[in-house]
């Protein structure tokens, strides 16, 4: 706000110190308010450099009189000219309900200051501004008193847009979320995926391995034999194993389970010590569960 | 190469891994933030619609309770529904809620109307000649206009009001006063009284 050079006083205070301790009060305007209207008024104190400004006695925000309240003090400390000056910005609201326009009165305050000479007091003067009246003193006759009021106005609706928006946004993206959910896990109708044969096939299994017997496993070790072949691109066998690690490095961590796959499907198909044949139908779905996770993060 | 563009390149592959490893989780944990956002949206539109048919219908003159934790427009649609009936009382207890959820303009809006009813009330008042009843009742809707426009300094409406109620009473404030800050509004160095009130014998 452009604050007019509208000195109004000039106080000094003192007369024993070197340097004075003054105070200069500056409005915005000095007439034309109207009742609730704020009114902003600048003080500037200025004293010696080496002065201390008692913050406890800054006038404080409340009602000043019956008609005018202090709504806002803010202080700024600056030294200029080898001086201090105290910068005060003053919102003040006037609530004086005039019939014709005239002055009121915005009582003056004293502030407390410690300089070396000990503590003095600076007086900030009272000032006047104009008010102005809203209407004429006698308006046009109504019929009912209540016709002289401003009406009530019309209540504010909720905002329903907003959340609306938000909750349509909100589901979409959702919904584009669980796509991507679901093509990450192979979920339909993502599950024939060339690169996702292993989450195909943990899904498969998860139905059908249950209650298996001998000829269903068969079946399972043949089929993640065709899913390791899909996925190597030509047929794997045991000792091309080293050769995929290498080429495809997510499936490193399960190295051993890799070489149990291989052994118990060789002993399996091409005879062996039966005794030993641990991998039976549950392993054989960890082994696939695992392989789709490893397949998952290549 | 040199070793800076060699760590740049292990911490790339380190971060490409850490990418690999945790994608399906994070995918899954972004899926179910966005189903509860848009749950918790939803709920909030549903409230938003419930609102703004309880502020249709007190609109419309139908009385529809409203608790004082409601949203602030219905809590401010109820306070204008009774205002509109001089139920003052009733109304404040609104406005105070409202002092405590509302935004600064819905708070001042709430004033603005408790001090309308209070007007109006003086207003029958003082149409069937009870001046002394009338009194406190624009007293009240002064304090009332003043506490909107500390809230809305710029609400013209509430100037105007204020400016009616003040005819009606008027405060004589002590112009000779001097002081300074510590000065406070004492109601003793006001005085109050309708104009025209007939005193003594003719």
């Amino acid at each position: 706000m452009r604050i007019t050079c509208l000195v109004l006083a000039l106080v000094a205070a003192l007369s024993a110190s070197a340097q004075e301790l003054t105070a200069r009060i500056r409005s915005a305007r000095p007439f034309g308010y109207f009742v609730g209207d704020l009114i902003h008024a600048r003080v500037d104190v200025s004293g010696p450099e080496n002065a201390v400004l008692s913050r406890a006695s800054l006038p404080k925000p409340g009602p000043l009189t019956g008609s005018l309240d202090l709504r806002d003090v803010t202080l700024r400390e600056t030294v200029e000219n080898g001086a201090r000056v105290w910068r005060l910005d003053l919102t003040y609201q006037n609530f004086y309900v005039a019939l014709d326009a005239r002055e009121i009165e915005i009582p003056g305050f004293e502030l407390s200051v410690s300089t070396s000479a000990g503590a003095e007091t600076v007086k900030a003067p009272a000032w006047r501004i104009g008010v102005s009246p809203l209407r004429e003193i006698t308006p046009q006759k109504r019929e009912e008193a209540t016709d002289y009021m401003r009406p009530d106005g019309t209540a504010p609706f909720v905002d329903e847009a907003t959340p609306r928006n938000l909750a349509a946004g909100a589901g979409v993206a959702a919904l584009l979320a669980f796509a991507f959910v679901a093509r990450d896990r192979a979920w339909p109708p993502f599950q024939r995926r060339r690169a996702r044969v292993f989450s195909a096939l943990a899904n498969d299994f998860s139905n059908r391995l249950a209650g298996s017997d001998d000829s269903e496993l068969d079946a399972a070790i043949q089929s993640v034999h065709r899913a390791l072949d899909t996925t190597n691109g030509a047929t794997l066998l045991s000792s091309d194993l080293p050769d995929f690690l290498c080429r495809r490095p997510e499936y490193r961590p399960l190295r051993t389970d890799f070489e149990r796959f291989f052994a118990a499907s060789k002993r399996r198909f091409f005879g062996g010590d039966d005794s030993s044949d641990e991998f039976r139908g549950e392993q054989l779905a960890q082994f696939v569960t695992a392989l789709a996770k490893r397949e998952r993060s290549g | 190469m040199t070793p800076l563009k060699t760590r740049a390149a292990a911490l790339r592959d380190r971060a490409t891994a850490l990418w690999r490893e945790a994608r399906s989780a994070l995918l899954i944990a972004l899926c179910l933030a966005l189903v509860m956002a848009s749950a918790a949206s939803l709920v909030d539109w549903r409230g938003a619609i419930d609102a703004n048919d309880a502020i249709e219908a007190l609109e419309q003159g139908r009385d529809v309770g409203v608790d004082t934790n409601a949203r602030p427009e219905t809590l401010l649609a109820r306070v204008a529904f009774l205002a509109k009936r001089g139920e003052v009382d009733r109304a404040r207890a609104m406005v105070e809620a409202l002092d405590r959820s509302g935004s600064v303009d819905m708070r001042a809006r709430g004033h603005y109307l408790l001090a309308n009813a209070l007007l109006r009330k003086a207003f029958d008042l003082i149409e069937r000649s009870e001046f002394d009843a009338a009194n406190p009742f624009v007293n009240l809707a002064k304090r009332e206009y003043r506490r909107a426009l500390q809230l809305a300094p710029d609400d013209w409406d509430a100037k105007y009001n204020l400016d009616v109620a003040a005819r009606l009473v008027r405060d004589f404030p002590d112009f000779e006063r001097k002081g300074g800050d510590e000065l406070s509004a004492d109601p003793k160095k006001l005085w109050t009284d309708i104009p025209g009130k007939p005193k003594g014998l003719p």
